[in-house]
């Protein structure tokens, strides 16, 4: 039997491995400044997605409520944080939690009603906000509407991007574990038997679209105060879509999986250059591709975890009872 | 078993080495380019809903290419290799392009990007890596003000609107307008306010202003709006895809007054679209078709041959920012970017496609703006007039 199980290749735990060498790689050549601006600057959207991915999922693979109007809390945040930044001068951290606060405020304000909503009709709900917060922006003379706001002090470093990633991740992955955590997961499994076992799920589900929203909010602060400038354009319909598509790839419910996904889909439309006008065409085929072979995402529900890496170095996996 | 761990650990330590040295380290000592190839770097929108106007930029840039490497290139015998990006119209993708252009490609300077967001951005690096940047048709009034090393080869829009303003009051005579822009764009917020602020100068009256958004397919309300105030001219500045169907539902509810545009009208697709209802517009414009002048004759053969098909305004605009950095990298005597801007912003009476040009203090052409008409079917030329 012990014959067995060692043959069965432990692939989290070494997938863990490679992504805990690659990250200190990574930063290694970024705190040696050997990283040339344009790898910079990859990175820098792929930790802006991986907090806007892993926030959407906490919304909607987590509490498994169906949400598209992620680019919507993202432009609150962005615009909140760089008018605050422009005009009223206060520093960057400051200003990336007022963004943040914003957007969870505008969470819970749209949340109490339309989260009594459910599947499709959250989606066109959500949908419906995410138009509007960009139809008023382009509307309201302080954001310069379609103009887009420019004179933002570039002042987000890929340093801050990085942490802000981690804690994102951090908060998740101690939320999952938490009672709040599991009480989301029940919510997602079986609302009413999660209210039947003494759950307030109208609290959870708001709880969770506020925590997602200020994310999500705090992602579009770092975004704005990285390119200097914004417009309205930047968080369209598109926007959610992309985030989303990045949640769904990864897998519903699974955080390592919206990591892993947000660097791919990040990284792919620049890897696939060299092939001019047929990139985003490739781009398309690859995600379909994907998800034929994979229809539960990448990584399905799980996680790869620091566990899996032990168990390789300490002998092999024994049972492999994870799913 | 724990030694099988460990061997693995060194193994995969060892390849993030090997990765390492492979694709980082080295790169940044192969800097002695070929001295026989200039590298120019182009970016556009070349898919998306810019598109039609990011490829006739590259088709534009490209045959200017051709036409300098065919006649001997520059400084002194080399070609000039043009490597075009596509951004998608979008912001993040431009910040991508530029970063691979400047530091992998190594270009010595830049054409585009084609709409007004993107160069917002553009501008910023443009600045801070010191590459010069020309844009062919970014219209975005205070882009070329964010960097010295920004410059254009197209007209702003506050440049464009007073023309057609002083066009309809003075030669058309005139004196009640009406206006109906795209409030989700800011070049046609642009145009709106500059039209209206020479139109009330000049003593004429704007009677009404309504918006739309972009993608609006209904704009009866509007227009209804508009024929209660009765107006003589009704001034458009919007694409022409939204222009189109403005014209025909204004013909199809009988409002009766002169429609006028700026250079977003200038697309054929303007009359494929609008049919008879185009027939006596006024649009500004940076050339004309119907133009007899030999240059643009010439570039319009060209262009027929190498592409079969007819180019919009982009066009001649890429062509002319290509000419341009040819002409300021000859000038400069060498490819460092630093001594091609300071070439660029001296470039004086340079004659392109679109008119001979010099620059304004913040690196805006000076140059003629062209007044088109639709006649029988056809774009016809008005007149050439500097503001």
């Amino acid at each position: 039997m012990a014959q067995q199980s060692k043959e069965k290749i432990n692939w989290d735990g070494y997938l863990t491995l490679a992504g805990a060498i690659l990250l200190v790689l990574v930063n290694v050549l970024l705190i040696s400044g050997k990283m040339p601006a344009y790898y910079r600057g990859i990175l820098g959207f792929v930790g802006i997605n991986i907090i806007l991915a892993v926030s959407l999922n906490l919304i909607n693979g987590i509490t498994g409520q169906f949400s598209l109007g992620h680019a919507g809390f993202m432009a609150i945040g962005a615009y909140v944080s760089a008018l605050i930044s422009i005009h009223l001068k206060w520093p960057l951290y400051l200003a990336l939690i007022c963004g943040g606060l914003a957007a969870a405020f505008l969470g819970i304000v749209i949340g109490l009603p339309t989260l009594r909503l459910k599947g499709d009709y959250l989606a066109i709900a959500t949908l419906g906000m995410g138009e509007i917060i960009r139809v008023v922006l382009l509307n309201l003379d302080i954001t310069k509407g379609a103009r887009g706001l420019t004179g933002i002090p570039r002042t987000t470093s890929i340093y801050l991007v990085e942490l802000v990633a981690f804690i994102t991740i951090i908060f998740m992955v101690n939320l999952m574990r938490s009672t709040h955590g599991r009480a989301l997961l029940s919510i997602r499994e079986d609302e009413i038997a999660a209210e039947a076992m003494g759950i307030n799920v109208t609290y959870y589900k708001v709880f969770a679209f506020a925590a997602g929203a200020f994310f999500a909010g705090v992602a579009g602060g770092l975004f704005a105060h990285l390119m200097g400038y914004i417009a309205p354009k930047n968080f369209d319909f598109m926007r959610s879509i992309e985030i989303l598509v990045m949640v769904v790839l990864g897998g519903l419910g699974s955080i390592t999986g919206s990591v892993i996904a947000t660097i791919v889909l990040t990284i792919l439309p620049e890897a696939l250059r060299g092939f001019a006008e047929y990139r985003m065409v490739l781009y398309s085929a690859l995600l379909i591709v994907i998800m034929l072979f994979r229809p539960q995402g990448l990584m399905g529900t799980r996680e790869l975890q620091i566990e899996e890496v032990r168990k390789i170095f300490s002998g092999g996996g024994d049972k492999d009872a994870r799913d | 078993m724990k030694k099988k761990g460990l061997w693995i650990l060194l193994i995969v330590l060892a390849l993030a080495v090997v990765v390492y040295f492979a694709f980082f380290t080295g790169k940044g000592e192969k800097t002695s380019v070929d001295e026989k190839i200039v590298k120019i770097g182009f970016i556009g929108p070349l898919t998306g809903p810019a598109a039609s106007y990011g490829t006739n930029a590259k088709n534009g840039a490209v045959l200017a290419v051709d036409d300098i490497n065919a006649s001997g290139g520059i400084l002194d015998g080399a070609k000039i290799e043009l490597i075009t990006e596509d951004n998608k119209g979008d912001t993040t993708e431009t910040v991508n392009i530029m970063n691979k252009l400047i530091e992998q490609d190594k270009v010595v300077a830049i054409v585009g990007p084609v709409t007004t967001g993107p160069t917002t951005v553009a501008a910023q690096m443009a600045g801070e890596n010191k590459m010069p940047i020309v844009s062919p048709t970014a219209t975005g009034d205070k882009i070329t003000q964010i960097s010295e090393f920004v410059a254009r080869v197209c007209f702003y829009d506050s440049y464009q609107g007073p023309v057609m303003a002083k066009f309809a009051r003075e030669n058309l005579g005139l004196k009640t307008a009406a206006i109906l822009y795209d409030s989700t764009n800011d070049y046609s917020m642009g145009l709106a306010d500059s039209f209206a602020l020479k139109f009330t100068e000049l003593g004429g009256e704007i009677v009404a202003k309504e918006a739309f958004y972009a993608g609006d397919q209904d704009f009866n309300a509007q227009l209804t709006n508009i024929a209660a105030k009765n107006p003589e001219a009704v001034f458009v500045p919007a694409y022409y895809s939204d222009d189109a169907q403005i014209l025909l539902q204004a013909k199809a509810m009988g409002l009766n007054a002169i429609f006028m545009g700026g250079d977003g009208w200038d697309s054929q697709e303007l009359i494929n679209g609008a049919g008879d209802a185009a027939e006596g517009c006024y649009f500004t414009t940076h050339y004309s078709s119907a133009d007899t002048s030999e240059k643009v004759q010439e570039f319009l053969k060209k262009y027929r041959e190498k592409y079969n098909a007819e180019p919009n305004f982009a066009g001649p605009l890429g062509y002319d920012a290509t000419l341009l950095l040819a002409d300021a990298i000859e000038r400069a005597g060498e490819a460092n970017p630093v001594k091609v801007n300071e070439a660029i912003v001296a470039t004086k009476g340079l004659t392109g496609v679109t008119g001979e040009f010099s620059f304004d203090e913040y690196r805006n052409p000076l140059k003629e703006v062209t007044i088109a008409t639709v006649k029988d079917g056809k774009f016809a030329l008005v007149d050439k007039v500097r503001p």
